[in-house]
């Protein structure tokens, strides 16, 4: 078979050189960061209210701070009396009460002891992220 | 529901529409409704010349299980090929010994082995130098043609400006799986009601590989397949671009088999998405807004992707994440649960007009791909071919396609694989 093939016509692409094009470097990039803009926004959009961001918080505080028996030596009845009243004047106006807010009653009662030596308190662990909920307000 | 009808009620209807637009069902809506209400389908002659000669290239790799079936179809044809000649690229089973079998029996002509595996644009194009019909068909080793078939695609070659038509395709094992199911549906959609339309305004962009017919003469003075991924959507584009003819035959029928899995079916829709984008965009420049030489068929089929492929694909993660931002989260999964609702009508729609069209039945289990059918092609296969669109951009990922041997692509693309 003698047949003349006429596969470079100008009219069509190059066998060759147009299989070995690709998209430009400045395509490649806006596109890719589109892309992962996108990707980036959903993860962390549905991604966010499964990071548990606003527990209780973890306290770290000497012994005579934090543990009950320190705090009030005698008078035990007096200061559970106070603590149900509290409770109580809490629930009324909507305050929050926990663990966390009981530890902070603890501090106030320690008198002087809010930042006791060797020792850190925090309330809240971590930092509210962009799409949490405000935290709850606590009085003390 | 009342939540849903109201949210939907409320709603800016341009984003309601654009949400029907991009989960992809209203582009066969607007073909199956043109065919069905202005009877505008081309059906042909049914009869072709008597002196049109066919040569049938089968190239096969580690196919030999379908060579049995897809021979036999091929010998109850009403026109009868002139010769079948069979292809071993380098196939690893018994695929040899099942073809040689075959020549040995007289039911194929030609056998073509090749010692390693060359590809299947190689196979066709060594077999094509061999044949010595008007017309090569070009079959895969597992598609089997109704006994009209390759009349019917004779038949469309009696047009001189014609070089290359191809056949209607469905799937042989849609019981096989659900996947199958869907794609038994996703055809009759895509390929039966959709490329009839683009028949009529001679806007066929692509061949399909698994069984398509050609000049032979053409074939061969333009130098046949490319040897790159995606070469009959190249060799199509081509053959339009040269100012050619190519059809689509709907009443010739085959049946091909469908993967089976979801990750087959992904892996082979992200090959197909691939070769779509770089050979069209990269190779052809389709984005461009003037061409010259242009005809409007050209111009319509280049705007058909990209109106219904590739914008609504590339802009499916943007719209998703403007309607989130627009409703909030719950609200738009209530939103997107309407625009659902909605286009489980419109499919239903479709497919009743479809199955009745082209007098396919229904059964049980086509019923039941009815109601996801929406699910997998607005959602499943979308969010693939936007992953598949994207790797392309950004990694040029088909210069690594494993349909095409290694070597083949050290060759072509002259870079390490």
């Amino acid at each position: 078979m003698d047949v003349k093939i006429s596969r470079l016509d100008p009219n069509v692409p190059d066998p060759v050189e147009s299989r070995r094009r690709a998209a430009g470097r400045f395509v490649r990039i806006a596109y890719a960061t589109v892309v992962f803009g996108v990707l980036g926004f959903f993860i962390i959009y549905f991604g966010a209210p499964f990071v548990f961001l606003s527990g209780p918080g973890t306290v770290t505080a000497p012994r005579h701070v934090v543990s009950l028996p320190y705090t009030r030596a005698g008078h035990p009845d007096e200061a559970g009396a106070r603590r149900h009243g509290q409770s109580r004047r809490r629930d009324r106006t909507g305050d929050f009460t926990g663990a966390g807010q009981h530890r902070r009653d603890l501090y106030a009662r320690a008198g002087g002891h809010r930042r006791p030596h060797g020792g850190t308190a925090h309330q809240g662990a971590g930092r509210a992220g962009p799409f949490s909920k405000p935290r709850a307000l606590i009085s003390s | 529901m009342l939540d849903t009808v109201q949210l939907l009620a409320g709603t800016n209807l341009l984003l309601l529409a654009f949400s029907v637009l991009i989960f992809h069902i209203p582009r066969y809506t607007l073909s199956l409704v043109s065919l069905a209400l202005f009877g505008i389908r081309r059906r042909s002659d049914g009869v072709p010349a008597g002196n049109a000669s066919v040569s049938v290239i089968i190239p096969t790799f580690n196919g030999g299980s379908g060579l049995g079936p897809t021979i036999a179809s091929l010998h109850r044809q009403t026109l009868r090929p002139f010769e079948i000649i069979v292809v071993d690229d380098g196939s690893t089973d018994e695929t040899r010994a099942v073809a040689e079998r075959a020549r040995a029996l007289g039911l194929v002509d030609m056998v073509i082995c090749h010692g390693t595996r060359c590809g299947r644009s190689a196979a066709i194009n060594a077999a094509a130098r061999f044949a010595s019909g008007d017309l090569l068909l070009t079959v895969d080793a597992d598609t089997v043609f109704e006994p009209t078939a390759v009349a019917r695609l004779a038949a469309a070659f009696s047009d001189p400006r014609v070089a290359g038509a191809s056949c209607n395709i469905a799937i042989s094992n849609e019981r096989d799986s659900l996947w199958t199911g869907l794609q038994s549906v996703e055809y009759l959609m895509s390929i039966s009601a959709g490329r009839s339309i683009l028949d009529v305004v001679e806007a066929i962009a692509c061949l399909s590989g698994a069984c398509s017919m050609y000049r032979r003469d053409v074939f061969v003075r333009q130098g046949g397949l490319d040897v790159g991924p995606g070469e009959d959507l190249e060799y199509s584009l081509r053959l339009r671009r040269l100012g050619y003819l190519i059809r689509f035959v709907p009443d010739a029928w085959a049946e091909t088999d469908g993967p089976t899995g979801a990750v087959g079916l992904l892996r082979q829709r992200a090959r197909w998405d691939r070769d779509a984008l770089r050979i069209r965009f990269m190779m052809y420049g389709e984005l461009r807004l003037f061409h010259r030489l242009e005809r409007l068929p050209d111009t319509l089929q280049r705007l058909d992707f990209v109106i219904f492929d590739l914008v609504p694909t590339l802009s499916l993660p943007f719209y998703l994440v403007y309607i989130v931002l627009l409703f909030g989260t719950a609200d738009a999964a209530l939103f997107l649960a309407g625009v659902y609702v909605v286009l489980l009508w419109i499919s239903i729609f479709n497919m009743a007009l479809a199955f009745a069209m082209f007098n396919r039945s229904v059964g049980f289990f086509g019923l039941g791909s009815t109601l996801i059918f929406p699910l997998y092609q607005g959602v499943y296969l979308k969010c693939g071919r936007f992953f598949s669109y994207s790797s392309e951009i950004i990694f040029a990922t088909s210069k690594h396609d494993d349909f095409v041997p290694p070597r083949v692509r050290r060759a072509l693309l002259g870079t390490r694989i």
